[in-house]
């Protein structure tokens, strides 16, 4: 337990050494500027109010990352089901976005990636990017997403077979 | 995190200072948003539900009282509406010997040549169909 000054020494540092990384990994997920901004904000207020209870039992990056995750995941959900109340397809949506997207300047190889990956199931995309983007170790993947490492790293290779077979079939 | 792996995105220029900016007073905001908090502010959707329920149940009790209690049927007029009610895809209902006994033993052929004429059937066409000659 932290006393009031502490938490926000604390809660300063953590915005100084993690907020542009955490950034990037909610970019590649959501894909657009607009809703990472508002996203990352969320995750902050939501990291303030926890850190009072934060024990240090598991490691501050993974901790961070999870609260992160699960943001995330639940505005994905949102999105889609956003989509299927308007009778459109996610996928379409996800590409029309990336095509669109004003901050987006890679190749035309990296755009094809990017729609191969919003086109994976949530969690084999969660993995693949936090294996392939963070070089993160699948022992703090699998302590954030609270998943065995076996069952991760079979995750990571369906994700990739599905993205070699869809730029495979684009090239 | 690797760079070169994030090149393909862009952020407006200066926005990593902005957002630091930003998200450091994220403690001195929620500070004042829980200052505002006040017992009114936290009991007001519970009261709001109370009420609507208490509203509901005041005019249904009400709308009930006027209708449904002023209605008052004899043994007869139960069974009419009884037999009125039950679905005709009920078999049972459909047969039952007693009452169409007692509606072949009832009805006679001029009773039912009044019907038709009172229904707007023309004569000649009660003629047509041999009821009425």
């Amino acid at each position: 337990m932290l006393a009031a000054g502490q938490q926000e020494k604390a809660f300063n540092e953590i915005v100084k050494n993690y907020s542009e990384r955490l950034y990037w990994n909610v970019r590649r997920m959501v894909g657009s500027h607009e809703d990472t901004d508002d996203l990352v904000q969320e995750i902050f207020i939501k990291i303030w109010a926890a850190l009072s209870s934060f024990r240090g039992e598991s490691q501050l990056f993974t901790w961070i990352w999870r609260i992160s995750v699960n943001e995330s995941l639940n505005f994905l959900r949102k999105q889609k089901v956003r989509a299927a109340l308007t009778f459109q397809s996610i996928t379409e949506m996800e590409e029309r976005r990336i095509d669109s997207d004003p901050y987006f300047n890679g190749t035309e190889a990296e755009r094809l990636l990017m729609k191969a990956i919003a086109k994976l199931p949530t969690k084999q995309r969660m993995v693949f990017m936090m294996r392939y983007f963070d070089d993160m170790k699948y022992e703090d993947i699998s302590e954030i997403l609270d998943t065995s490492v076996g069952s991760l790293k079979a995750s990571y290779h369906f994700a990739y077979e599905k993205i070699k077979g869809e730029l495979k079939e684009n090239f | 995190m690797t760079d070169n792996k994030n090149r393909m995105y862009n952020v407006p220029s200066g926005y990593f200072e902005s957002l630091q900016t930003r998200l450091s007073a994220i403690p001195a905001m929620e500070e004042e948003a829980e200052g505002r908090v006040t017992v009114w502010t936290r009991v007001r959707p519970v009261i709001a539900l109370a009420a609507s329920f208490a509203i509901l149940l005041t005019c249904g009790t009400l709308i009930l009282s006027k209708t449904a209690g002023n209605v008052k049927m004899n043994d007869m007029e139960f069974l009419e509406y009884a037999y009125a009610m039950t679905p005709i895809t009920e078999p049972y209902s459909i047969y039952d010997p007693s009452l169409a006994e007692s509606l072949y033993t009832e009805v006679s052929e001029e009773d039912v040549v009044n019907y038709l004429i009172e229904t707007g059937v023309s004569i000649n066409q009660l003629g047509y169909v041999g009821v009425y000659e």
